[in-house]
């Protein structure tokens, strides 16, 4: 297995989630976190998360 | 040049009792990678270069379980996914920058940096130095995650072999599980999602843990949308 070659992965991966919106929507505001329906969709986001995260380290665990 | 220093000693100042709570899962991540038989210097690196705790405990799973490398690199874009709200809520703020600026911000925006630095953004009337508190509230987080990555590592290293670790890879799990099983549609999750993993453990390639993942997520969304029905007028 090559170590390196998956950290490369996970880290690029993980870069350009983060760095994605930041450039490509540079220029204008695309998401108004002070508007209550992106906060909902937000919320909703992250409740599926919790559930993908919950559902895998389980996985995971048994 | 003074408000510039000002807002970073405020960003590290900030950060810093959240950094101090992050130290034990990197001494944990640590002893638990060299344990999962990555070499020292990849078990470090990973802290550096993915620089995000969930995925990385996670990809150490996975590859203890010699998991291919796609499945390890869909599952950390799947982990990872939060951060696209994340950079999408703090660009506003930072998009009169270089793009230097914005390429080393995006590296530093964890959670952690995030919850920290965007309380800090929305009380600002007007935009300044504040990219200064960002940088050192991220930093801070990172030397944080790498120093204990490191003491994780040499912690590990001193232990002697007999002392089988696999063990506290399942108690870091359980301690992050638990505490976010905070409804029935979570636990049904987390429940169902380990009993079909233990069912799908026989096939190739680790693709049960995704089979496991996608059961738990059907599961729990199905019993939260007939909950949020059931308490509709």
């Amino acid at each position: 297995m090559n170590f390196w070659l998956i950290i490369l992965g996970m880290g690029v991966v993980t870069y350009v989630i983060r760095v994605l919106l930041i450039f490509l929507f540079g220029g204008f505001t695309i998401l108004k976190f002070s508007d209550g329906l992106t906060l909902k969709t937000m919320a909703c986001l992250r409740l599926k998360l919790r559930l993908f995260l919950s559902s895998l380290l389980a996985a995971g665990l048994a | 040049m003074l408000q510039a220093r000002q807002e970073f000693v405020a960003g590290v100042m900030a950060e810093l009792p959240v950094a101090v709570g992050v130290l034990p899962f990197g001494l944990i991540y640590g002893a638990l990678a060299l344990n999962a038989g990555l070499p020292v210097d990849v078990a470090q690196a990973m802290s550096a270069v993915v620089f995000a705790g969930s995925s990385q405990f996670i990809g150490v799973q996975l590859m203890r379980e010699a998991a291919p490398l796609w499945l390890i690199v869909l599952t950390t874009l799947v982990v990872n996914a939060r951060h696209v709200l994340y950079s999408a809520s703090v660009m506003p703020f930072i998009r009169h920058l270089s793009p230097g600026w914005k390429a080393g911000l995006a590296y530093l925006l964890t959670d952690e940096a995030y919850a920290i630095t965007i309380i800090h953004y929305q009380r600002l009337k007007t935009l300044g130095q504040q990219h200064w508190y960002f940088l050192g509230a991220g930093l801070t987080l990172w030397l944080a995650w790498q120093a204990s990555t490191w003491g994780g590592i040499a912690l590990g290293a001193r232990l002697p072999a007999t002392w089988a670790l696999d063990f506290t890879l399942a108690l870091t799990f359980i301690g992050i599980v638990v505490p976010a099983l905070k409804n029935r549609a979570e636990l049904s999750a987390a429940l169902v999602a380990g009993v079909v993993a233990v069912l799908t453990a026989a096939w190739p390639l680790k693709t049960g843990l995704l089979a496991a993942a996608a059961a738990g997520i059907i599961t729990g969304l199905a019993l939260d949308t007939r909950r949020a029905d059931s308490t509709q007028p």
